[in-house]
């Protein structure tokens, strides 16, 4: 794990009616690992994964990607870029089927061009080949009995496996993912968790939040703990969960805090 | 009082193939492909008729052939779109309802004006625009059709191009929707943001929606001044395009045959009321009622229309319930 | 109240239409006696009255009758029937040292009505011919209270559509209908040959009817869509149906020309301000128009209800959580934008005329007011109103006045592109 990190924060600061909402500097993501983003609620954790990726704008910033600067651009310029985030409420396309979901995060589809799209000649070669990878990862999910429903129709648990299959349809580098547990029923974890483990095999480095801390220790490389908008800790599993700063900031938590739903 | 439902049918059907009801169907594929497939509010559909119109009668006025006009009319309407969605698709929804109908508000009265009436005939508007169209026709010079049904050869040409163009709109809209790009506008209308992190250009889309739909108004705005050859700003006022809404409402939103199949019914609907009620109402009025109101009684009726559709039915003829999705709209 | 919506609406809107439709044929039915068609006249200068000026009506070319002004300056030309007539003043038969004042017609159009006199106002003033220029100061500064005045009454208005917008996401499309309805309303309950209750009365229960109006428009209408689930989209397009059939309701019941209320109808522009000559309403119009905001302005951040409110605006979920009656708040909304709706257009009909359609052309206006000033903020409405009415009025000093609206819906475009949310909205988070 040696080179350029592949996502580098050097400095961003969000500020909503006088309260601070984001305020880190220093966080670095090296290329291949898995980086989990823990700490209690208001944070900042999912604030944070908005500026990064284009969905909010900071009041200041600089963050650099693939040792790129891409302070200030759009959302989908980013994703276009290789970042691709997937959000707490799974956000699947209900009125397409599950793998049409899948198909359409295919990148660079000439047919997605208005010049080529009357012309279907220009397409129907590349889309078939999407098709073939789309269903691979349908499988790979687990959903392939469901690939001609409506993504509607999927339980909850069910969407979020949908959303990492067409997270990772993009082809993305840095894989954001927000609470990819969150309504998960405990049988489906386990599949989910093992999944997310494949991921820097092919290429693909993630960073997740998350509120289980078993979940946290058991898959990730390294922790960025965050209270009150600022990190408080960084380091291994261990590290973390040994440092006082992060037991204090979870004291006086009840435990249904760190397994909630909203934010 | 004897009603003669036999006229009041043929003047329906006359009416539902005409040529407003072609160029209702025309603006309507590109409402239908604004509204009804990328979710845009566009309330100044009108002005994409305006531009087009006026772009290709100024110009025959100023002394170019009517083929050329007709390049400036659609070019007009194609900037139209531009210039409506580069300011506002960054906006939310509801500014782009309130900038689309204020441009069409603005372009008619300027349009209207005293002050330009050298280029644009005021509120008298400009004739013989239509002459270089009639002179290609084919038709021999006479009336076609049976009884009341019947149209003159001038107004039949225009019929036939102009459902054409209807068809080929349908086609066309057609093939963009079954295609990657549609896909995604589909996408795009159910979660923006989410096609967004999947690396879509929803701008872009929505704005590529907005620019065909105005070619498309323009199109339908120059077929309606072919059929007397005249264009007056009277007859591109706000209401037509909440006229058009209802039509694209009527057929089924998101549809591919909504538009036409809504316009047919539509003129069909409005011709036989507006016939039988004349009849009731005569010369003498009935009851209430003046033979003077029975304009205003059809746009009593079009609004009506409009609520009961979209309370009862709003995927109107043509749509699926599940798929028109006007539940979260 | 809660349980039984459906009947109060009813009831309400029967109410409105029995007050609105009894009046009416109230008014078909008597005819005061010598109420044939006349035009009159009262020609006067610094508040004397003139006489033996000629003054002659044509019809269609045709002359219908002439008159010469009597002691009082007072003018009476019977013209026969109902219809547009040609009024010319001859200049020729004015006294030395009276002149008609610069920019002013002397000749005008009314539209007589049946059983009424249309007045029509010659402005006269003392001096020659060549020295009664008004300054562009005096034009500008004239320019400035009639700007100010509709911007005001705009406001009036506007507010209401805010508050709506703040409170229900709903851009209603049926607004200017409400105002319309107030205007309509008072004119059936000042009309002397119905119910002849004078302005200001009439005004009052007029405002207290166009509350009721709004309630019955939210729970006959929108409170139904809502609950059956229906998108704020369809909601808009809804009232873009329900504007529709208000509108040409009222040009069906009430006629397609313009009317105007019975008292104050044409007034001399008797109060000097400055370098301006105000008539006396013009004044009360501009002074009813600040209380009115004033108050609405306090109510809004001082009472209970006005405070709840402002929450619901804020952030409706949270309101609601906090245990205001969301419902209740929004019929409320809507009563006091009906109230406020209708309280415009009484005062618009005062200034200029009452017509089935003067609510459709203030829509645009007052779209721009609250764009202007900021959708959702009700200082900003009333900010942004009597922006645009200055802007649009004082841009008729260099462009023609049939472009104010353009002027007005100009500003709107403008201020989308460079600041959208308005002088007093808040940035919207982009996406």
């Amino acid at each position: 794990m040696t080179g350029e990190p592949c996502l580098e924060i050097r400095n961003i600061e969000l500020s909503f009616g006088g309260v601070v909402a984001v305020d880190v500097t220093e966080i670095a993501v090296e290329r291949g690992s898995i980086v989990a983003l823990i700490g209690p609620n208001g944070a900042g954790k999912t604030t944070l994964f908005n500026v990064i990726t284009g969905f909010q704008r900071p009041d200041s910033g600089t963050w650099l990607f693939e040792g790129q600067d891409v302070s200030g651009r759009s959302a989908f310029a980013l994703a276009r870029a290789g970042m691709v985030r997937t959000f707490q409420t799974a956000r699947v396309f209900p009125r397409l089927t599950v793998l049409d979901n899948v198909v359409m995060a295919a990148q660079g589809q000439r047919g997605e061009l208005l010049r080529s799209a009357l012309l279907h000649w220009r397409w129907r070669g590349e889309e078939a080949q999407h098709e073939a990878r789309a269903r691979e990862l349908i499988g790979w999910a687990g959903l392939g009995d469901k690939t001609d429903d409506f993504a509607g129709t999927l339980s909850g648990g069910q969407r979020k496996l949908l959303e990492l299959a067409r997270a990772v349809m993009c082809a993305p580098t840095l894989l954001m993912l927000d609470e990819p547990m969150a309504g998960v029923n405990p049988a489906l974890r386990q599949a989910l968790l093992a999944k997310i483990t494949e991921l820097p095999s092919q290429g693909i480095t993630v960073m997740f939040v998350e509120h289980d801390m078993d979940v946290v220790s058991a898959i990730s490389d390294s922790i960025v703990c965050m209270a009150e908008g600022r990190v408080i800790s960084v380091g291994t599993p261990a590290e973390v969960a040994a440092d006082p700063r992060v037991v204090e900031a979870y004291l006086g938590r009840s435990s249904a805090d760190l397994r909630r739903m909203d934010q | 009082m004897a009603i003669d439902l036999g006229s009041a049918a043929i003047d329906g059907l006359r009416a539902a193939v005409s040529v407003p009801a072609c160029v209702y169907a025309l603006a309507g594929v590109g409402l239908n492909l604004q509204f009804g497939y990328a979710g845009l509010q566009n309330f100044g559909h009108i002005a994409s008729g305006l531009v087009g119109a006026y772009g290709a009668a100024i110009s025959v006025n100023e002394g170019l052939p009517l083929w050329a006009g007709v390049i400036v009319g659609i070019s007009a309407g194609i900037l139209l779109g531009f210039v409506l969605g580069l300011p506002t698709l960054r906006l939310r929804a509801d500014y782009l309802a309130i900038v689309t109908i204020s441009t069409a508000e603005i372009l008619r009265v300027v349009i209207n004006s005293a002050r330009l009436q050298d280029v644009t005939g005021g509120p008298i508007g400009i004739d013989r625009v239509a002459d270089d169209f009639y002179a290609i026709n084919p038709l021999p010079v006479g009336r076609y059709g049976v009884g009341g049904f019947s149209f003159n050869q001038n107004t039949l040409w225009t019929m036939i191009i102009g459902w054409t163009l209807v068809a080929l709109a349908c086609v066309l809209v057609w093939r963009l929707v079954r295609s990657p790009w549609g896909r995604m506008l589909k996408a795009i209308r159910e979660d923006e943001d989410a096609a967004r992190s999947l690396g879509k250009n929803v701008f872009g889309a929505k704005l590529a929606s907005l620019v065909i739909g105005s070619a498309l108004g323009s199109m339908a705005g120059i077929i309606f001044i072919l059929d007397g050859g005249f264009a007056k700003p009277e007859f591109f006022v706000s209401q037509v395009t909440f006229n058009w809404y209802l039509v694209v409402i009527l057929g089924g939103l998101g549809t591919i045959l909504g538009p036409p199949v809504g316009a047919v019914v539509y003129w069909f609907v409005i011709a036989v009321f507006n016939s039988l009620l004349t009849q009731i109402v005569g010369n003498d009025g009935w009851g209430p009622i003046d033979p003077t109101d029975t304009g205003a009684i059809r746009f009593v009726v079009v609004g009506l229309a409009i609520i009961a559709l979209l309370a009862f039915r709003p995927q109107g003829i043509l749509g699926n319930r599940a798929e028109a999705g006007l539940d979260d709209r | 109240m809660r349980r039984h919506p459906r009947e109060l609406a009813l009831t309400v809107m029967l109410m409105a239409v029995l007050t609105v439709g009894g009046a009416s044929a109230a008014a078909s039915q008597v005819q005061p006696p010598d109420a044939g068609p006349a035009v009159t006249a009262t020609l006067t200068v610094d508040g004397q009255p003139i006489e033996g000026v000629r003054i002659s009506v044509r019809r269609d070319g045709k002359d219908v009758g002439e008159v010469r002004s009597d002691a009082d300056g007072l003018v009476v030309i019977p013209v026969g029937e109902a219809g547009q007539v040609e009024v010319t003043l001859d200049v020729d038969t004015l006294p030395t040292g009276v002149t008609v004042a610069k920019d002013a017609r002397t000749s005008l159009e009314p539209f007589v009505q049946e059983t009424g006199r249309a007045p029509v106002v010659f402005r006269l003033v003392r001096g020659n011919e060549a020295d009664v220029s008004p300054s562009t100061f005096t034009r500008l500064a004239g320019l400035t209270f009639s700007g100010l005045r509709f911007g005001l009454v705009i406001a009036v208005a506007a507010v209401g559509l805010s508050l709506l917008f703040g409170t229900t996401r709903l851009t209603n499309f049926a607004h200017g209908e409400m105002l319309t309805f107030g205007a309509i309303a008072t004119w059936y309950l000042n009309d002397p040959g119905g119910i002849g209750l004078p302005l200001v009365l009439a005004a009052i229960v007029g405002v207290v009817v166009s509350g009721g109006f709004g309630a019955a428009l939210e729970l006959g209408c929108f409170r139904p869509l809502r609950r059956r689930g229906m998108g704020m989209m369809s909601i808009m397009v809804v009232s873009i149906g329900l504007g529709f059939v208000l509108r040409y309701t009222y040009n069906i019941v009430f006629g397609a020309n313009p009317k105007q209320f019975a008292q104050y109808a044409a007034q001399a522009p008797t109060v000097s301000l400055g370098p301006v000559d105000l008539r006396p309403k013009d004044l009360i119009v501009i002074a009813v128009a600040l209380v009115v905001l004033v108050a609405v302005g306090l109510f809004l951040q001082r009472s209970r209800l006005g405070t709840a409110i402002r929450a619901v605006s804020d952030n409706a979920d949270l309101a609601a959580s906090s245990g205001i009656d969301v419902q209740r708040v929004t019929l409320t909304v809507w009563i006091l934008a009906g109230a406020l709706a209708g309280l415009g257009g009484i005062l618009l009909g005062a200034t200029e005329t009452v017509s089935w359609n003067m609510g459709q052309r203030a829509l645009l206006v007052m779209f721009a007011a609250v764009v202007v000033g900021g959708l959702g903020t009700t200082f900003g409405a009333m900010v942004g109103g009597i922006l645009v009415g200055l802007v649009s009025d004082l841009s008729t000093f260099w462009l023609d006045p049939d472009l104010k609206i353009v002027v007005a819906l100009g500003s709107l475009i403008i201020v989308l592109m460079f600041r959208p949310q308005g002088i007093f909205g808040v940035r919207e988070r982009t996406g």
